[in-house]
């Protein structure tokens, strides 16, 4: 082939995300090197991450950064450009069979199909060394506005032609994981390049499908916390054994260890308490572009009976009375008049949560409320209990992900 | 009254009869400063031991009470009679013991199936406060043992094969505590103190004394 690709790069301005990708990193310890693709490095979609903040591009012209070389010097100037590979596939079969073949690729693409549509052609002038810089593409028929949270593949085919009446010719095809995400993920992640808190794709890898096809904030963090509870029993359960302590959120969020039980390690083992899941909520949502914080309730408040995670039976938890505190993801300043989102257990969420029949509600988007509101206080605390059960917005904090 | 100072705690592997190690690692626990963590296998169950290192004795009762703030249960109560650290909090069952022994907070809990972990944290106390004889295969070399007149106590401590080395100060009617880095003694007249050094394949002991 005459012409190379040597690198693409979708995060190349660090310092926004207006009209390009964010700043992401794999984990604690492993970087996203830009440019995301390099030629023999990237092989497959994993290889080659970026991520996009829908609210945050709106309206914008996207751009890439695109370094090519080539083998037959006497090329000077071409014209390059790429297409969505799926959007222009190789012929099918014909019949009833070709008809299943494409309404099966076009549910594949409305679902996990590339949103960054093609990469618009502009002319290259190769320099003497035969390689050039990193140039600047556009990209074209961008869907970032009409899809919702997810991950997606982008697979790009790559042509080149020197005259304009010369056909197109295919020199390269390259495949990207591209994170869709409501909008600039919220503390504890940032942006700052080379901070261990820039947004692990790790965690996307999970927020984005617990999170699958969201549109809004409150849509996303209802289902990452549905996601969180419902890891119950097989992957998580609520720490009867230990007293209820936080194993994953002490002091900071043990992120890599909660990853690791997720993907089938030990982990820190398979308890967790009201602020390890306050902590795992809030953490997963904010790095779509939600705004929760992890908050108490203060302190020593009687329990009506609930499902804590993990668990199949109505109970105060672990047969305690009371707990002596509560922690939930929790939105703005974390007052009674302020939602929350417990992934830690379920209420009753009928006309009387004291007593059963009990009704189970997943507390999410649940305004705390005051006594007698019938709202989420109501629901977790006895009537004796409701007094002492008080939000500490004092308390209100993003753990780091460490 | 005998008073411990603990440098730069770490697991080998043997602290907990009957179990294996799986993992050990520091990870930042921001205001609580290092958490070494880690995750041991017993039987069929899992038991994870975190372990803080504070400066002093005090330092690591108020962390000791910052990390029982995260813990739901009203059940989990101090325990007077198990003989355990310096204070102590145990879970019903025995599922969670979290205890501070001299500059250590430990917390040990069943991390899965292990049911109780009190002889696991029994052990772990012994091991941190045994009087233990010089000795082993490859111990760590004690090259230099110095105290100033302030009581700071300056060491030079390496393993033959460079591996980590931790460091167990011990002293009788006065008390010990890490200053800007720097392991101090406060005594009301002089007090010798023996530093042990422990590593991977064994011991070493020296002792330090006053303007040595």
């Amino acid at each position: 082939m005459s012409v190379q690709l040597e690198a693409v790069a979708f995060n190349h301005d660090t310092s926004a995300a207006t009209g390009d990708a964010l700043t992401i990193r794999r984990n604690a310890i492993q970087d996203v090197t830009v440019p995301e693709w390099r030629r023999g490095l990237s092989v497959t979609p994993e290889d080659s991450p970026a991520a996009y903040a829908k609210a945050a591009v709106a309206g914008n012209t996207l751009t890439i950064k695109v370094q090519l070389s080539r083998t037959d010097p006497s090329l000077s100037t071409i014209e390059v450009r790429a297409l969505d590979a799926d959007a222009h596939p190789s012929p099918g079969p014909g019949g009833c069979l070709g008809f299943i073949v494409w309404l099966l690729r076009l549910l594949v693409r409305a679902l996990v199909g590339n949103p960054l549509g093609e990469v618009a052609a502009r002319s290259i002038t190769f320099p003497a060394s035969g390689t050039t810089g990193l140039e600047s593409f556009t990209l074209t028929g961008v869907r970032l506005d009409r899809v919702g949270v997810g991950v997606r593949t982008t697979r790009w085919r790559w042509q080149y032609r020197q005259a304009s009446s010369d056909a197109w010719t295919d020199f390269a095809t390259t495949s990207h994981r591209i994170y869709v995400l409501l909008d600039v993920p919220t503390a504890p992640w940032v942006q700052t390049p080379g901070s261990s808190q820039v947004p692990w794709t790790d965690a996307l890898d999970r927020a984005c499908i617990w999170a699958s096809l969201a549109t809004n904030r409150n849509e996303a963090a209802e289902k990452v916390t549905r996601a969180v509870y419902d890891l119950g029993p097989s992957v998580v359960e609520y720490d009867c054994p230990g007293g209820g302590s936080s194993n994953y959120s002490l002091g900071s969020f043990d992120c890599t260890a909660f990853v690791e039980r997720l993907n089938g390690g030990v982990g820190n083992g398979r308890y967790v308490n009201c602020s390890d899941c306050a902590t795992i909520t809030s953490t997963f949502a904010n790095v779509l572009g939600c705004d929760l914080w992890q908050s108490r309730m203060e302190s020593g408040f009687a329990l009506n009976e609930i499902l804590a995670i993990g668990s199949a039976t109505w109970q105060t938890a672990c047969g305690w009375a009371t707990f002596n505190y509560h922690e939930v993801a929790w939105l703005g300043g974390c007052t009674q008049n302020d939602p929350v989102w417990d992934a830690c257990l379920q209420v009753d969420g009928d006309a009387d949560p004291t007593t059963a029949p009990h009704t189970p509600m997943l507390p999410v988007n649940l305004v705390f409320g005051a006594i007698g509101a019938g709202l989420y206080r109501d629901r977790l605390c006895t009537p004796a209990g409701r007094p002492n059960c008080n939000p500490a917005p004092a308390t209100r904090t993003r753990r780091l992900v460490v | 009254m005998d008073d411990l100072l603990i440098l730069g705690f770490r697991f080998f592997g043997h602290e907990v009869p009957g179990a294996r190690l799986e993992r050990s690692r520091y990870v930042d626990g921001d205001k609580l400063g290092p958490v070494l963590r880690s995750m041991w296998r017993r039987g069929d169950g899992l038991v994870a031991i975190d372990v803080l290192e504070g400066d002093s004795a005090d330092d690591a009762e108020q962390a000791l009470q910052e990390v029982l703030r995260y813990v739901q249960s009203p059940l989990v109560v101090r325990t007077e009679t198990e003989d355990l650290g310096d204070t102590a909090y145990v879970a019903p069952g025995g599922g969670g013991v979290y205890f501070a022994r001299a500059n250590l907070v430990m917390i040990v809990r069943d991390a899965g199936d292990a049911t109780s972990v009190l002889d696991a944290a029994r052990a772990l106390d012994s091991w941190v406060t045994a009087v233990p004889e010089p000795g082993g295969t490859l111990p760590p070399q004690i090259s230099r043992v110095d105290m100033s007149d302030r009581g700071e106590i300056d060491f030079d401590i390496t393993d033959p094969l460079e591996r980590p080395v931790w460091v167990k100060l011990r002293t009788v009617e006065a008390r010990l505590s890490r200053r800007e880095g720097k392991a101090v003694l406060q005594a009301g007249r002089p007090a010798a103190v023996t530093v042990v050094a422990v590593g991977e394949n064994g011991i070493a002991v020296a002792e330090a004394r006053p303007g040595s």
